[in-house]
């Protein structure tokens, strides 16, 4: 081991901790997305609302009515999930929060000023706020695709069989259920990738609490 | 200038970058007065003599006629940084 190999593990864990920020930002901004959310189903029940006003009053056809809650609803849910996919893209974009450049030139004295200077206490709360988020957002991405999926599914039987969606009310369950499956055998490698990355954070956490605690340690000493 | 070295150097904790730094500086530089070595260290005048005084006491360096030497106990210092630092940071796993 010499002191290259050090700097080199610093500056992984700099970018780890870049990449924590990521996240932790995400959580911060997870009541927006709340918000957004209380919104749109606001607008959706208000929309759905006033169309069946108006199929009261005017006694419409209810078959022509009921297709057109259809779309407005699949259109509803398309436009969530998209700015909703876009806000929380933009809020995990990474950025370099973390700038250990100067101090990892340095070399060994550097790295113990990182050590002396960071608030790692601080660090290890955004990892914990970073993890929910991470999970929030694999969670999200996962029911982006299976909604994606099953729309793509219920319109391709739709022009297929004519009526297809009348012919049960478990045609719905068939649906959700086939596109959970597709999701599943499609997203295998992501879940397999996330599922480690989440491992990776644990990881990370345990890592820096060690070396705060024996960082203290050996500071006590002197 | 912290709370910590505004104390009596018997109180003084230092910062263990700090202390690196300037054993660092007198390994690889050699001997030299306390300007110069105030200087490459990269630290203020009386922040460093605070340093230097609590340096003495521990019998890490000695002072002779304004000259800075590295003692045996310094370089011995150094290295158990150094050892502390491949010891926990070179354990991270990613």
């Amino acid at each position: 081991m010499n002191e290259e190999y050090v700097v080199n593990k610093m500056k992984k864990l700099e970018d780890s901790i870049n990449t924590i920020y990521q996240y932790s930002n995400l959580y911060k901004r997870l009541p927006v997305l709340g918000v957004i959310t209380l919104l749109m189903i606001l607008i959706y029940f208000s929309v759905k609302l006033i169309i069946e006003i108006y199929e009261f009053n005017t006694l419409n056809n209810g078959f022509y009515i009921d297709g057109i809650v259809t779309v407005i609803s699949f259109l509803f849910l398309s436009i969530f999930l998209i700015v909703s996919g876009i806000y929380i893209n933009r809020a995990t974009k990474y950025r370099k929060v973390k700038n250990w450049d100067s101090e990892l030139n340095e070399g060994i004295p550097g790295i113990l000023k990182i050590m002396e200077n960071e608030d790692w206490e601080e660090i290890l709360k955004e990892i914990r706020k970073a993890k929910s988020a991470y999970i929030f957002r694999s969670v999200f991405n996962f029911i982006i695709i299976w909604v994606a999926i099953g729309i793509i599914i219920s319109f391709s039987m739709e022009l297929l069989f004519p009526s297809f969606f009348t012919i049960n009310t478990n045609v719905y369950l068939l649906v959700s259920f086939s596109s959970f499956i597709i999701t599943i055998a499609l997203q295998e490698k992501t879940l397999r990738r996330e599922f480690d990355s989440l491992w990776n954070f644990e990881n990370i956490l345990n890592n820096i609490w060690r070396l705060y605690l024996e960082y203290q340690r050996e500071k006590s000493q002197f | 200038m912290n709370i910590r070295e505004k104390n009596h150097s018997s109180e003084f904790r230092p910062d263990l970058y700090v202390l690196a730094r300037i054993i660092k500086v007198l390994m690889d530089k050699g001997e030299m007065n306390k300007t110069k070595l105030s200087t490459f260290s990269n630290l203020s005048y009386d922040k460093f003599m605070i340093y230097l005084k609590w340096m003495i006491e521990r019998d890490l360096v000695e002072e002779n006629n304004n000259v800075i030497k590295l003692k045996k106990k310094g370089i011995e210092t150094y290295h158990e940084l150094v050892e502390w630092v491949f010891k926990y940071v070179g354990k991270i796993k990613f």
